[in-house]
């Protein structure tokens, strides 16, 4: 009798820990998460004896004091059998794998003056996952190439994955837009994109004519944001205090003082063009200065209360300069404070021959 | 390696040796240079199980790469010949181990205006070690540094027809020019072996007296000599050790782990890496010695240490991750518990560099590094933090970024990295003061970090579990199968957000637009690395791709770095 006690209380022990063990780790459905709770709440102040790991931390102490004695030590026992990893490998694949959707995509390839761009060859790339073999996920990004129609149209159908790349678009006597989108998420991802055949993507090339003789800039200019004048030189690189004759531009930087990281002060500059104007453009490729519509300065003001306060800002002019014998585009990214000072990545192709092409 | 006491060492720098026609020798301290000791190849990477499919990429490689080569193949890049034997470059990201030498003054003009058998040689004088450098021409014909920064330079430089070896310059060697194998005065040079020493140009008559003669002093070391090797472990099975220590391994005999003395000028700046997941330790250097050399080239003249901590390592790919007992989880636990190691390390940095110093981390790197920044409290440690592709919940940061739907993996754990222990607690990270600024380089298509969504939604782990309902706004996380042992906030932390709590969110390098602290104003402090000109694409290289394949590709991403840590120079 007592045997046969000790047998049904065995079988009760072992049911008990196999609904345990069932209702470990991962709960998949609904239902097994709504399993009854297997462990108290936990608090702040009914807390389990802490890990050896956590008891090692302890970050009031500074370095060379009694913890840097701490001896390194083994991680608590969380070894789980074979089964449930294979289990869990299982699910992971499979949840990889629907990350797999149809992916259609729509595009137009127009010029820089907005005519369609036929023949130009479409390289598309699909990330899409895949399972070989067991125990094995993979991403393969098999390439589609495509052609444009007379419209400059391409579709892609058919495809499967997560994420689209557009790989490249060339044609010979075209360039493509270094702002082209080059990737679009289809699944699980921050942004998701929405192809419409109604409205595809406009992918930018410009069609190139005679290349002419250009002055790069890639430098930092440096300013001290008191509203003193700073002249910019583009040929020669150079910036020189004052206002000057001989330069492109002329810099003013206005700051408020700044009272902490992150709190909002109004600053400002003048960017003036010598012996001509600056315009600001939204233009993708700027490789052709438009022969008119030049102011000879800008001003850019962000005052401390307005709700679009930014320290930086990136923008792109058309300059024309030096009594119309200098044209340029010119990017610039703009930061209030640098290091004390206020600054100006400055990127710039300039046409010292009168000549408004700014083709690289 | 001792100096001549009457020589300063000077900052890393390139040569140039001018030529005086005078007595007055060039009088200058020792420039430093590393040796280039390194495996700058192109390899196959991310294969499909079957091998095939393979990507293919330039890496500096490690021991079982290097073992699968070629056995001419198999020795550094300073030794590296091509399958007839001939000394060159292995591809266009070994060039960012290559140096100019440029013997201003040494004009064609004057070269014809020499006497008839006039020679012009370039050897070692003054030597301690055996200081050994390779020259080649330069493709450069302005002596620039175009071959770093440009692919058709790069191109040319790498293309022994064009560019062609000068030869080995050792101890008691030299290589000698006469007036008809004389080209021009730009050169390219790696270091071959340690040593220092005098690089001398000596120009003489053919009488062999000497015209004229400069010279430059050189150290060539092993780059870990050139930065701060940080360590908190590097098994993963231990607890990470929370003051760091010197790592001492992979030195050459006699050399010593480096420490910087204290520095005299206020100014000096220090920028320390933190690596991320699935780096074996040697990895966990090759990256380091990337970002210091890329950085290098940017021109940061500053100081460089890298932290390491004891992440998993070894793993093919995610299922290798999950399939060897999550341990991809191991190391994220491993990765807050490193944060009291990286704080301390921090900390004394601040100390000696107060206000300068710089801190980027990679991937997971950003658990040991955000942890790190939130336990210093309301005092800035860091002038600059670069969380590059975190892997680390977006909404520690900002839990009004996207919602993140798990679907049929859904296990209802309530979100404690938004709302941190109670639903009406701000975010883990709120109010984040470690750092000044925070700056977040992004890519929502980043490989990585789309299987960290799926690490994410397996949690709780094999062992853990959560038993509250769905809906419920209860900590009941637990470990244990039978027994159970209750795990709560803030005790646990660690081990609950490693291997129990899911994220209902994107990872923070895969989300734009994360607000706190990487919102200034209106403005997300960030960089697209999906954008233009980074593009860092889908593929698995991508997540890594700042230390990848040649310097002149991953230029921009290095340069915005600096701009985003205001420590490039302005004019």
């Amino acid at each position: 009798m007592k045997r046969s006690l000790l047998y049904v209380l065995l079988a009760a022990v072992l049911i008990g820990a196999l609904v345990l063990l069932l209702q470990r780790g991962k709960h998949r459905t609904e239902n097994d998460a709504s399993s009854p709770a297997a462990a108290p709440e936990q608090s702040a102040t009914n807390q389990p004896p802490p890990t050896p790991r956590a008891s090692a931390v302890n970050p009031a102490a500074p370095p060379g004091t009694a913890q840097s004695a701490v001896p390194a030590q083994p991680h608590p026992a969380m070894t789980p059998s074979p089964t449930n990893r294979e289990q869990l490998t299982e699910q992971f694949t499979r949840d990889m794998l629907q990350r797999n959707v149809t992916i259609s995509f729509w595009g137009k390839v127009l010029d820089q003056n907005d005519q369609p761009v036929p023949s130009a060859n479409v390289v598309l790339a699909a990330r899409q996952w895949t399972s070989a073999a067991p125990n094995s996920l993979d991403a393969t990004h098999e390439k589609r190439e495509l052609t444009t129609d007379s419209e400059g149209r391409f579709e892609l159908l058919g495809a499967s994955g997560d994420v689209l790349n557009l790989e490249s678009v060339q044609k010979p006597g075209y360039r493509l837009s270094d702002k082209t989108q080059r990737a679009f998420a289809y699944a699980k991802s921050a942004t998701i994109f929405q192809p419409d055949p109604q409205n595809p993507v406009i992918i930018r090339m410009w069609k190139l004519g005679p290349a002419e003789p250009l002055v790069s800039t890639r430098t930092l200019f440096g300013f001290q944001p008191d509203g003193r004048p700073y002249t910019l030189d583009l040929l020669a690189k150079k910036k020189t205090e004052g206002e000057n004759q001989t330069g492109d531009l002329v810099i003013k930087f206005n700051r408020s003082q700044i009272t902490g990281t992150r709190e909002p002060y109004t600053w400002g500059l003048e960017i003036s063009a010598i012996g001509g104007g600056v315009q600001e453009t939204t233009n993708e490729q700027t490789f052709l200065a438009p022969p008119s519509g030049y102011q000879p300065k800008v001003t850019i003001q962000m005052n401390q209360e307005q709700p679009n306060w930014a320290p930086s800002l990136t923008k792109d002019f058309y300059i024309s300069t030096r009594n119309g014998t200098v044209f340029a585009a010119v990017h610039m990214e703009i930061q209030a404070d640098y290091s004390g000072q206020s600054a100006i990545f400055v990127q710039a192709r300039a046409n010292q021959n009168s000549s408004r092409n700014l083709q690289p | 390696m001792k100096l001549p006491k009457q020589r300063s060492r000077l900052p890393l720098a390139e040569i140039f040796i001018f030529l005086l026609l005078s007595a007055t020798f060039l009088q200058a301290g020792s420039y430093v240079f590393w040796v280039n000791n390194d495996y700058d190849r192109w390899h196959d990477v991310d294969c499909n199980v079957l091998g095939l499919n393979c990507d293919h990429e330039q890496d500096d490689l490690g021991p079982t790469e290097i073992a699968k080569l070629p056995a001419y193949q198999r020795v550094p890049d300073c030794n590296y010949v091509n399958a007839s034997g001939q000394r060159v470059i292995p591809c266009t990201r070994d060039l960012e181990d290559f140096a100019r030498l440029w013997m201003a003054g040494v004009t064609s003009n004057l070269v014809a205006a020499l006497p008839a058998n006039s020679t012009l040689t370039l050897s070692w004088t003054d030597c301690e070690g055996e200081p050994t450098i390779d020259l080649f021409a330069a493709a450069d014909q302005d002596g620039g540094t175009g071959y770093l920064t440009d692919d058709a330079i790069a191109a040319k430089q790498t293309n022994s027809v064009l560019c062609p070896y000068i030869g080995r310059l050792g101890p008691g060697q030299q290589i000698q020019f006469t007036k008809t194998t004389w080209r021009n005065s730009q050169f390219i040079w790696c270091g071959v072996k340690y040593g220092g020493g005098a690089l001398t140009l000596t120009i003489a008559d053919g009488n062999t007296n000497t015209l004229a003669q400069t010279k430059s002093y050189i150290d060539l070391v092993d780059i870990k000599q050139l930065y701060e090797r940080w360590t908190l472990g590097d098994n993963a099975r231990l607890a990470p050790r929370t003051v760091p220590v010197l790592a001492v391994e992979g030195l050459g005999v006699g050399a010593s782990p480096t420490q910087f003395t204290p520095p005299q000028d206020t100014n000096t700046t220090y920028i320390l890496y933190v690596h991320g997941w699935n780096m074996q330790t040697w990895e966990k250097d090759r990256f380091a010695e990337t970002a210091f050399k890329r950085l290098y080239w940017q021109g940061y003249q500053g100081r460089f240490g890298s932290l390491r901590w004891p992440t998993g390592n070894g793993f093919s790919g995610p299922i290798s991750a999950v399939f060897d007992a999550h341990n991809y989880d191991i190391s994220e636990s491993n990765a807050w518990a490193s944060a009291t190691g990286l704080l301390n390390l921090l900390t004394n940095l601040n100390a000696q560099y107060p206000g300068k110093v710089y801190l980027m981390a990679h991937s997971m790197g950003n658990v040991v590094a955000g942890e790190a920044l939130r336990l210093a409290g309301a005092t800035p440690v860091v002038n600059t933090y670069a969380a590059m592709q975190g892997a680390i919940p977006a909404w520690c940061y900002d839990p009004t970024t996207t919602n993140r739907d798990l679907g049929s993996y859904e296990s209802y754990t309530p979100d404690r990295y938004g709302h941190y222990w109670t639903s009406n607690s701000p975010c883990y990270f709120n109010g984040i003061a470690g750092a000044a600024h925070f700056v977040n380089f992004q890519n929502e298509f980043d490989y990585a970090l789309s299987w960290w969504q799926s690490d994410q939604n397996m949690k709780p782990d094999l062992g853990y579990g959560w038993s509250g309902f769905p809906g419920q706004d209860v900590n009941s996380f637990y470990r244990g199968y039978v027994l159970t042992t209750p795990l709560g906030f803030p005790t646990n932390t660690y081990e609950i957000f490693a291997y129990c709590d899911e994220a209902h969110c994107f990872a923070l390098g895969a989300q734009p637009n994360v607000g706190g602290a990487f919102k200034v104003g209106s403005a997300f402090q960030q960089i697209d690395l999906a954008g233009s000109p980074y593009v860092f694409g889908s593929a698995h290289k991508g997540h890594s791709a700042q230390f990848r394949s040649d310097n002149m590709l991953r230029w921009y991403f290095w340069e915005h770095l600096m701009l985003a840590y205001n420590l490039m120079r302005a004019q």
